[in-house]
């Protein structure tokens, strides 16, 4: 088996492995991925009598990339956290396979499966609101999801290595989600942040990826939103390899990160 | 109550707290929970305003209410978690029947917590949206917003007496929460499906609310006060009954939701 193939062996077998522990603790995937879209969708498009098509279209991608987000801070930024809980985190840093490639794979594991059960309570939801939703570019609203699923795995891998070191992931988890929900203008206007913020909402992928979504809902296409979350995206997987050299260091070499 | 059991109840307080702050160090929760509960207030202050006929002073009292529900229909569930996980409850036990009293007595910080990230969110996004004039008329209201903590207090260890057993604690909570956001009345006055907002008279927080706007638009609120106190007692009484039947099971069965 060549090495290409066996990285993608392991990664895949840490996908399966990741949804299979969602699976197993179902509780957090059940409000992440039905109770906050679900509740999010009836009040950004049920509270309304009869929205414009636009309206519909930015709430439902709103919604869906809050979703998304709160299950990278929550599922996919406590991965190596949970193998410590877990007593399993030394035999994955000594394991033969390469612990990036389980971490990456077990960080696709989360976004198939938040994509997956995020779209169908959405699907849900909006039948049961009766809902139409109109899609202006199938092709473009399937690229910007796809764009949007790789970013949010590259981020759910670099926090993932910062988590391990606090042990108040679930605090910290917490208080990264509403932030990222107001600066990205998931569900909230753009314009009601301070002149000065608005530079931090530039830096984050989301913020393009809700831009580029949102435009392709309309059937347009936006170059510089799809230009700056494939640049962000770059720049975030450069930010991880650091952290998670970092992290190994301080495993390995100093022994500073706690492993049970 | 005699001095006897006010000491009693006095020191299981003290206990209670001492439990909450191994759990929740101050310097976490004020870096951590405080602002998330601000930042809440203010993503659901800014959601109201922004859906098309949503005004911003009725998302904003709605949302303040968040603070509560954040803490009281999650966080108190740990209360009795928290006897589980260290396995101490037939310790109590063997002192008799396991009151509500002990219980409630042990939950008061998380009610504190609560009220005190109501009066942080109301101030910080009162200054935000500049709508200070509003925020110090909705802490006038502090009275009420007790009571309404109380009520959803009583609501999450309902929930937590049947989620024990379940290890459900944090799904039925945050359902609690969700479902508050959704059919409390909280951004929007009503939503398209009337089956929610059917279920949400029976909620915790949603006529306390409504009290409240009932005061500060100067119209009739009596009524819903009352409803929050029915609403309060219904769910006081599910907790009690919840706990009661635990405790009669463990003895007479063997089987413990506690082990």
């Amino acid at each position: 088996m060549s090495r290409f193939a066996a990285a993608i062996e392991v990664g895949l077998a840490g996908a399966r492995h990741e949804i299979r522990l969602i699976l197993t603790s179902w509780t957090g995937a059940a409000i992440l991925g039905i109770a906050q879209p679900a509740v999010l969708l009836v009040l950004v498009v049920g509270s309304v009598a009869d929205p414009a098509p636009a309206e519909v279209g930015r709430g439902v991608v709103g919604v869906a990339l809050t979703a998304l987000w709160s299950f990278t801070v929550w599922t996919g930024a406590g991965v190596l956290q949970g193998d410590r809980q877990q007593g399993t985190l030394a035999a994955c840093v000594i394991g033969v396979p390469d612990l990036r490639l389980v971490v990456i794979g077990r960080s696709l594991g989360v976004n198939i499966f938040a994509g997956l059960v995020v779209a169908a309570t959405m699907t849900v939801t909006l039948a049961l609101l009766r809902q139409p939703v109109r899609v202006g570019s199938v092709g473009l609203v399937t690229l910007g999801l796809a764009l949007v699923l790789v970013s949010s795995m590259v981020v759910g891998t670099c926090l993932s290595c910062l988590f391990l070191l606090s042990r108040f992931g679930p605090q910290i988890s917490a208080a990264l989600m509403y932030p990222v929900f107001l600066l990205c203008g998931l569900l909230t206007p753009l314009t009601f942040l301070p002149v000065p913020l608005r530079w931090v909402s530039d830096g984050i992928s989301m913020r393009w990826g809700m831009r580029l979504l949102t435009e392709a809902m309309s059937g347009r296409f936006d170059p510089v939103a799809l230009g700056m979350l494939v640049g962000l995206t770059v720049a975030y997987a450069f930010a991880g390899a650091y952290a998670f050299a970092r992290v190994t260091d301080l495993i390995r070499r100093e022994g500073t990160v706690e492993l049970v | 109550m005699s001095s006897l059991g006010l000491w009693r109840i006095g020191e299981t307080m003290r206990m209670g707290y001492l439990d909450f702050r191994v759990a929740n160090p101050w310097r976490v929760n004020a870096v951590t929970l405080w602002p998330r509960a601000v930042l809440q207030c203010l993503f659901f202050t800014v959601v109201g305003q922004a859906l098309a006929g949503g005004e911003r002073d009725f998302a904003f009292v709605g949302a303040t209410v968040l603070a509560i529900a954040l803490s009281l229909s999650v966080g108190v569930a740990s209360v009795l978690t928290t006897e589980k996980v260290s396995g101490t409850m037939f310790r109590t036990r063997l002192a008799g029947p396991v009151s509500m009293r002990l219980i409630a007595a042990r939950a008061v910080p998380w009610v504190v917590e609560a009220l005190v990230m109501f009066v942080l969110a109301t101030v910080c996004v009162g200054l935000v949206v500049d709508r200070m004039g509003l925020a110090l008329a909705i802490l006038r209201l502090l009275p009420v917003f007790a009571l309404m903590a109380l009520s959803n207090a009583a609501a999450g260890l309902a929930l937590a007496t049947i989620a024990v057993g379940r290890r459900a604690e944090v799904l039925y909570g945050n359902a609690l929460t969700y479902l508050i956001i959704a059919a409390g009345g909280v951004v929007v006055p009503t939503t398209r499906l009337a089956w929610l907002d059917a279920i949400g008279a029976w909620l915790p927080l949603r006529n306390g609310l409504l009290a409240v706007r009932g005061i500060l638009a100067d119209r009739p609120w009596a009524m819903h006060l009352l409803a929050e106190v029915g609403v309060c007692l219904l769910w006081s009484l599910l907790a009690v009954g919840g706990l009661a039947y635990l405790d009669a099971k463990a003895r007479r069965s063997g089987v413990d939701a506690f082990e």
